[in-house]
């Protein structure tokens, strides 16, 4: 790659909304009414607020270095070795997500659209498809996401729009009996689901103009993924009561093939709903498998990601399949994953900040 | 080289691709309604239930059909619904399909047992396949009884099937609320108490009115038809109905076109709740007496028509409400749900013992009717 790869605004927005949505969001009512019952989406608001200073924080740290990207940054403010920890971090937490991303695909494709095709295949097939828009560059990436965003969109749109003629908003009540203690538990699942906005570390350097609103289109994006989690939260409220909710795995599936729209032209919208969220996947999918490749070029010293990605398909392959059932795909996938999610999306740019800040003082 | 790899893929896409797994449409057998009875037989060996698959024959459909008869019905015997289908295999020519499954028949005797119905609702709402949106009916027979019986009812034939057809309730009755899969669990999570319509064989036809209640997933008891009308009007359930009432002597018949009702806690201390039910209708059919021709033309007359159909709905819900509580203490009418959202202070003090609570509540009960229009004629 000779010539310098260039971004968009509009793309930022694109790839943060295509790459935080995609997994979870299948789940995630399920996941808060475990802790939150009926007072979910408060806790999904407080994330998306929360997660608005961080996005701050590394437009910042792009800010104040102008032209550099994000590895040069880094060496610069941890030194070389620090910087390398802080890599090898990240590309577990890459790796894991990419595995975990997968196997989720592929346990539920399964189930819903390919009874008979062997899972191996599915998880195989798929990580091959998208390990040709990995090898690119990030502006191929930022590209991508922005193509699949309206799909996204669509996706959310279709769930939300024919669940509510026969939704009882009335489940929501009453507004005013949050549990305060379980607010941090909850406040942790719904940040799992923001995930991935880390990407911009990534992408921003190389926006071309307008860097000053890079960080409004950024928190536009935010804004955004929090109306689509809550919106399709209150709709799952409205069709399950809180118990229900409780013991549904996959909600908005449930939901989908619940929906009985009037007429009866149109049911069991399932397969509909699986092949889009399939897209929606993909679109999660590639920017993590891309960040997971550049990582390690650069831990290695590596020119171009290109090969690494060739060599991570048979270990995302096997790290996807490692888990014997869904109840250890969480133990052994899921939980890292939140934890490293948790180190590479708060405290990195929380450490960027202090360290940036300290060097500040220190050269006074 | 490449030329030569490039023909070696797409000659390979020509034979490892393809539906090679299909199944066509009619190579599939998709019951519409299903009805489990418990297994009495003396060699059941472990298979405690009967099942009665009824499906479509597509070989009577469409222009050149081959066979006349319209639908087939089957019966099995296994643990479950699914095991009942796997024990099929061995006498039916295609494999069963339950996507399109439409109704779930109980008989009386697997209601009755908590532990029978909830294994089969947890199958059902386990499955990836099946449609969450099946309609669950109780029978106070048989359900093989049902389910063959309704082979014979030609009268009301139709390709969906009988039972679904009466179900969905394009009539707009109020003589039974059609209860999904969904709304069934919903039910039970919400207040522990669901009401499923009642289907029997009247004759040679198939009859669906009144409910039998379930509380905790167990099949408690029966409500007739009139009941069952009193519940969904407090549930607000009812799109539009007829209420007969007599005024002077003749009879009244009013066609009842909004039914809406609200519940209000007026005592917490002693849990007194006012249910105010609005209606808004016509006059359907009013006979005078004879030699007296001038029709319905005062303002008192019809406020007198109008208490006349209050009281007679008033007294229909009071008996429903008397019945709920002291016969079978069930709370089919959400007033658990009520509570919980819009009063969840006194909730948290009843929740305990809710049972008892019920029992004791004062429920009153105060009916507004209007009638907006006369007919065509005075």
């Amino acid at each position: 790659m000779n010539k310098d790869p260039k971004v968009s605004n509009i793309q930022i927005r694109g790839l943060i909304v295509s790459t935080v949505i995609g997994v979870g969001v299948l789940s995630l009512p399920n996941t808060l009414t475990m802790t939150m019952g009926n007072k979910g989406w408060v806790t999904i608001i407080l994330a998306g607020i929360l997660i608005i200073p961080i996005l701050y924080i590394i437009n910042y740290i792009f800010k104040i270095n102008p032209g550099k990207d994000f590895f040069q940054i880094g060496e610069e403010t941890f030194g070389k070795i620090i910087f390398k920890i802080i890599l090898i971090i990240m590309m577990a937490y890459f790796i894991d997500f990419c595995a975990y991303v997968v196997r989720s695909l592929g346990e539920l494709v399964e189930a819903f659209l390919l009874p008979t095709t062997p899972i191996e295949v599915i998880v195989l097939s798929f990580i091959l498809a998208t390990s040709y828009l990995a090898t690119h560059e990030i502006d191929v990436i930022t590209r991508g996401g922005y193509f699949l965003y309206p799909i996204i969109l669509l996706f959310a749109g279709i769930v939300i729009l024919i669940s509510i003629p026969e939704a009882d908003f009335s489940n929501l009540l009453p507004l005013n009996n949050i549990d305060y203690s379980q607010i941090p538990r909850g406040l942790l699942d719904s940040f799992v689901s923001f995930a991935g906005f880390e990407m911009i570390l990534f992408a921003l350097p190389y926006v071309e103009n307008g860097k000053d609103s890079t960080f409004k289109s950024s928190v536009y994006a935010m804004a955004m993924i929090t109306a689509i989690y809550v919106l399709t939260y209150v709709v799952c409220i409205a069709h399950f009561s809180v118990e229900q909710l409780g013991r549904q795995l996959f909600p908005v599936l449930q939901l989908v093939k619940q929906v009985d729209l009037p007429g009866f032209f149109l049911e069991n919208l399932d397969g509909l709903i699986m092949a889009l969220w399939v897209l929606v996947v993909a679109s999660t999918f590639i920017p993590a498998y891309f960040a997971a490749g550049k990582v390690i070029s650069k831990i290695f010293n590596l020119k171009s990601h290109k090969y690494i990605i060739l060599i991570l398909i048979p270990i995302i392959y096997f790290l996807a399949l490692y888990p014997r059932d869904i109840l250890q795909i969480n133990k052994i996938l899921l939980k890292p994953f939140n934890i490293l999610g948790l180190m590479t999306g708060v405290i990195l740019p929380l450490l960027f900040l202090i360290v940036i800040l300290i060097k500040k003082k220190v050269k006074k | 080289m490449k030329k030569a790899l490039l023909f070696l893929i797409i000659f390979s896409i020509l034979f490892t691709t393809g539906c090679w797994d299909m199944v066509e449409i009619n190579e599939r057998i998709y019951p519409y309604a299903v009805g489990i009875d418990v297994n009495n037989a003396e060699s059941s060996e472990g298979d405690s239930y009967m099942v009665t698959f009824s499906y479509p024959n597509i070989f009577s459909m469409g222009e050149n059909a081959t066979q006349e008869e319209t639908i087939y019905a089957v019966l099995s015997t296994g643990s479950s619904l699914f095991d009942a289908a796997q024990n099929l295999t061995s006498n039916l020519q295609y494999p069963i399909y339950n996507k399109h499954l439409k109704v779930l028949v109980l008989s009386d005797a697997v209601a009755r047992n908590p532990k029978n119905v909830l294994g089969i609702i947890d199958g059902l709402n386990r499955d990836y396949v099946i449609n969450k949106m099946i309609q669950l009916v109780v029978t106070p027979k048989t359900a093989e009884e049902l389910i063959f019986g309704k082979l014979k009812a030609k009268r009301q034939r139709t390709t969906e099937g009988v039972l679904y057809s009466i179900l969905i309730n394009r009539q707009n009755t109020s003589m039974f609320t059609p209860k999904t899969l969904a709304n069934f669990i919903d039910d039970m999570d919400r207040t522990g108490v669901s009401t499923l319509p009642m289907a029997s064989m009247v004759e040679d036809y198939v009859d669906i009115a009144g409910a039998g209640i379930f509380k905790n997933y167990q099949l408690i008891g029966y409500i007739d038809a009139k009941e069952n009308e009193g519940i969904a009007m407090l549930n607000n359930r009812i799109r539009a109905t007829g209420i007969d009432a007599t005024y002077n002597g003749t009879d009244l018949s009013i066609l009842a076109t909004n039914i809406k009702t609200k519940k209000k806690l007026i005592d917490a201390e002693n849990l007194k709740v006012e249910f105010l039910v609005k209606i808004e209708g016509q006059v359907h059919e009013f006979t005078l007496p004879q030699g007296n021709y001038t029709g319905i033309d005062t303002e008192e007359m019809l406020h007198d028509m109008e208490e006349a159909v209050e009281n007679e709905v008033k007294m229909n819900i009071v008996n429903t409400l008397e019945i709920l509580q002291k016969e079978y203490q069930a709370d089919a009418i959400y007033l658990s749900d009520y509570l919980e959202k819009y009063h969840p202070n006194v909730w948290k003090q009843v929740k305990d013992n809710w049972d008892e609570v019920f029992l004791e509540a004062e429920l009153e009960v105060d009916v507004e009717v209007v009638i907006e229009r006369r007919g065509l004629t005075k």
